[in-house]
């Protein structure tokens, strides 16, 4: 994996490896709380690359959507892992260098800038031009070479600034490292996880890493909030200075739609949100489906999509996936 | 349980019985396979005549068979089958003067006397069952919350747990092994799709047929598709095989099921008229039914969710036995919450009210002038893609087609200048929006302040909801939806009423 020289090659890498025998594949792992033990399992890295490889192929879609259901024994995790997939596989923001953007950029005007250490969401007053140029802000001022990324936000309630998001396990075994400040900057949502938000929010303060990241840690040791999967995704919430992920609750979806245009990929955990399935048009739907739960009419909902208006594909043949014990998966593209 | 330690092994338990299959274990019953072949004969008799007779007494012979087939403890805890034979002996006895088939009658009372008179070989079965296994490590599955109660009375003394499938669900992943009580196709396929444990037996009687295990719904289509095996033994007294040999065709399993009196139910021939809607009748926990339109989301509850995301809307169409909904008795939620979303308007009222107005109207002509059908074939033909709700569309309370494309080919079709129409009708969405959301917090404020577990065990609840003024909101259960569509006043659809049709189902 280390040779690897950029993510796409790195899915294709891992493409053929969830394809080779368990014994092969590369684990992860997760962690509930803070402290105790990861957990490698054979399904945690398979849901991971169905983001991906779902990306991958979502490339080649034309004015199509591509619907992609997974049912899986109990809906725990899985769709904050596909959504993990997804970041990775993303092309990172190209955002020109910090001084070129903030000398492009009116006063006034909303902006974010990732620091050392903080992300910072502010109106933008000036760029002092010195010896030692700096930025000055409506609420604080930074020096200029302090400053890795700055991009304009279409609009600001209030100002915010938190601390830096550090780049957890996953994020350095993907080697998203050296476009994480781009990463923290943009201000584009590209995922929505709609869902029960209570559930999802406590899957995305789990922890997530690698195996060899998981193995050298051993039993009670503790965990930074880099490696939990909320960091990964960048979700947006009240106090967080990023914006990549947003989950919106099932139950006031409908009040909500259309999702914003930005939205890439949009993850549909269950049937409380599968059931506006029809509604949702981001060019890539993921739908998670809840086998413990009787209700099956969010399955039978897809089922009927997929045959009166969708073109199946083959998740082995057409995107490289191969399902892990206990899963099972369909995918179709349909008109948009 | 560490929450990735037990989802770890739920994915284990589903790989696993997709290896190993589960177990059915089915027993001769000699008196059960009596009771079914006088039910299947009655059943055939009945669709000869047609709906009107027979209705009661097959609906009482389907519920003592029902109870035979899923509640096998002794005659002393089973209070349910005495009821039900007792209910099918009055029946027969109150149609004896007006048919002509006194053996069949005979048949019915010999065989609904004799259940009361010999136990049922599958209790005997699990018994033993649970003995070989220890009682410590057993669950027992009930096909429902009757038939649990009914054998926990029985099982309780020897401490297995009897627990519904959600039940189940709710506990961690175990070593335990599950018996099954009842047809496997009868189970919610969670039971086998998503096992909490590595071994899953069914106990049923010979007499049922039908060994197929239920399957996710996406199955037939994908890849790892989870389509458990299973392993069949027979054991007892056999000469009751499964009658399908050399027996007239009988209707599908599905009659094993206890069903409603739908009563005497046409399809209407015909397009409702301006002020009427075709609705299904639902019936509903607590002695209720609506007439449900297919118009506008109605409101849902779903009890598994955590306090705060309860409510929530459901598209029609998905209405299923099984899920709740929210209704208030003399006025539909969508009534109430139009005249709200207007009274937001504030000044732009009018020129909403009457922009809404015009393009429903000419809806409602090209509907009155070419029909139904031909309006959606013509709108389909423009690219609308949701155009077999154009009825729907038709009615005041519903805004507009969800998809703005939707919209705006329907207000073209209409030959409607899409600008200011779809603008404000976009402004009327919002305050409705606005309404629904508070309504929507003051009952998920209602629900977390009920008492759900008595909900699910009743089926049905009032909701207290002082502060919006409102008064009785009920939460009830979906017993049943009628597969038949009818013509009804638009103002009646969506206000509860009593109904006793339910009364036949558990």
């Amino acid at each position: 994996l280390r040779t690897l020289p950029d993510r796409t090659a790195y899915i294709d890498a891992w493409d053929s490896m969830v394809s080779k025998s368990e014994g092969e594949n590369i684990q992860l792992a997760l962690l509930e709380s803070g402290t105790g033990e990861f957990e490698l399992a054979p399904w945690i890295g398979p849901l991971v690359a169905l983001g991906g490889m779902a990306l991958k192929y979502a490339s080649s879609l034309s004015g199509r959507q591509l619907v992609v259901a997974a049912s899986v024994p109990s809906r725990d995790f899985a769709a904050a892992l596909v959504g993990c997939g997804w970041i990775i596989a993303s092309q990172p923001p190209r955002l020109d260098p910090p001084m070129e953007v903030l000398r492009t950029i009116e006063r006034n005007v909303p902006v974010r800038i990732v620091t050392d250490s903080a992300v910072i969401e502010d109106v933008f007053l000036a760029v002092d031009e010195g010896e030692q140029p700096e930025i000055a802000l409506r609420g604080s001022r930074w020096l200029a070479s302090k400053v890795r990324a700055v991009s304009p936000l279409a609009n600001l309630d209030r100002s915010v600034r938190s601390p830096r998001p550090g780049v957890g396990s996953i994020a350095r075994w993907a080697r998203l490292e050296s476009s994480w400040d781009q990463r923290l900057a943009s201000s584009r949502q590209e995922l929505a996880i709609v869902g029960t938000r209570t559930w999802i929010n406590a899957d995305l303060g789990a922890f997530l890493v690698a195996e060899p990241d998981a193995t050298r840690r051993g039993a009670g040791t503790t965990v930074t909030t880099a490696d939990e999967i909320g960091g990964l995704l960048l979700v947006s919430n009240e106090g967080a200075a990023t914006s990549f992920t947003r989950v919106y609750a099932a139950s006031r979806i409908a009040e909500q739609l259309p999702l914003p245009a930005d939205v890439q990929a949009a993850v549909l955990d269950g049937t409380g949100s599968i059931k506006f399935l029809t509604e949702v048009e981001a060019p890539v739907v993921f739908c998670i489906i809840d086998r413990s739960v009787a209700d099956q009419t969010a399955a039978e909902l897809i089922v009927q999509l997929r045959n009166t208006r969708g073109e199946p594909l083959m998740l082995g043949g057409d995107l490289g996936w191969r399902a892990p014990p206990g899963v099972e998966a369909l995918a179709y593209t349909v008109a948009l | 349980m560490n929450r990735v330690t037990a989802l770890n092994r739920r994915y284990a338990a589903s790989a696993s019985l997709l290896r190993t299959g589960v177990e059915i274990i089915a027993i001769g019953d000699p008196v059960g396979a009596q009771l079914d072949r006088a039910v299947r004969r009655l059943l055939l008799l009945a669709q000869r005549d047609g709906p009107g007779i027979w209705d009661d007494l097959v609906s009482a012979c389907r519920l003592l068979r029902w109870r035979r087939l899923t509640q096998p403890q002794p005659l002393a805890f089973n209070a349910g089958l005495r009821d039900a034979s007792a209910m099918a002996l009055t029946e027969a006895a109150r149609v004896r003067e007006a048919v002509a088939d006194r053996a069949l009658l005979e048949e019915i009372e010999s065989s609904a006397n004799a259940v009361l008179g010999s136990e049922s070989p599958v209790g005997d079965l699990l018994l033993r069952s649970i003995d070989e296994v220890g009682a410590h490590a057993c669950v027992v599955v009930a096909m429902n919350h009757d038939a649990k109660l009914g054998m926990h009375g029985w099982l309780g003394a020897r401490n297995v747990p009897v627990l519904t499938s959600p039940e189940l669900e709710r506990r961690d992943p175990s070593d335990d092994q599950v018996y099954a009580v009842g047809p496997p196709r009868f189970f919610a396929s969670s039971l086998v799709t998503a096992p909490v444990a590595d071994e899953v037996s069914f106990v049923i009687p010979t007499w049922f047929g039908d060994r197929s295990l239920p399957v996710s719904a996406i199955s037939a289509y994908a890849d790892g598709a989870v389509r458990v095996a299973a392993r069949v033994s027979t054991e007892g007294d056999v000469c009751d095989s499964p009658p399908d040999q050399g027996q007239p065709a009988t209707p599908a399993e599905d009659d094993f099921l206890p069903q409603p009196n739908w009563g005497p139910s046409v399809a209407p021939g015909r397009e409702p008229r301006s002020h009427e809607v075709s609705a299904r009748k639902v019936l509903l926990s607590g002695g209720l039914a609506i007439w449900l339109d297919d118009g506008e989301r109605i409101r849902t509850l779903n009890l598994a969710q955590p306090p705060g995301e309860r409510v929530t809307y459901t598209d029609v169409e998905l209405i299923r036995p099984g899920s709740y909904l929210l209704l208030r008795s003399g006025e539909t939620e969508r009534g109430a919450l139009y005249r709200e979303a207007i009274r937001l308007l504030g000044r732009r009222r009018a020129e909403v009210e009457l922009s809404q107005r015009d393009w429903k109207n000419r809806l409602e002509e090209r509907l009155g002038r070419l029909g139904n059908s031909e309006c959606v074939r013509l709108l389909q033909g423009a690219g609308v893609k949701t155009a077999s709700r154009v009825r729907a569309w038709s009615e005041p309370s519903l805004v507009r087609p969800h998809s703005d494309r939707d919209f705006e080919l329907l207000l073209d079709w209409l030959g409607i200048p899409r600008q200011p129409t779809f603008a404000l009708a976009l402004q009327l969405r919002r305050m409705l929006y606005q309404a629904s959301s508070a309504i929507r917090d003051e009952l998920e404020t209602a629900v977390s302040a009920a008492d759900l577990s008595a909900m699910e065990r009743e089926g049905h609840m009032g909701l207290e909801m002082p502060a919006m003024g409102f008064r009785g909101i009920v939460g009830t259960r979906v017993l049943a939806v009628s597969p038949v569509e009818e013509i009804i006043a638009r103002h009646d659809a969506r206000i509860p009423f009593e109904e006793k049709a339910g009364r036949w189902l558990e």
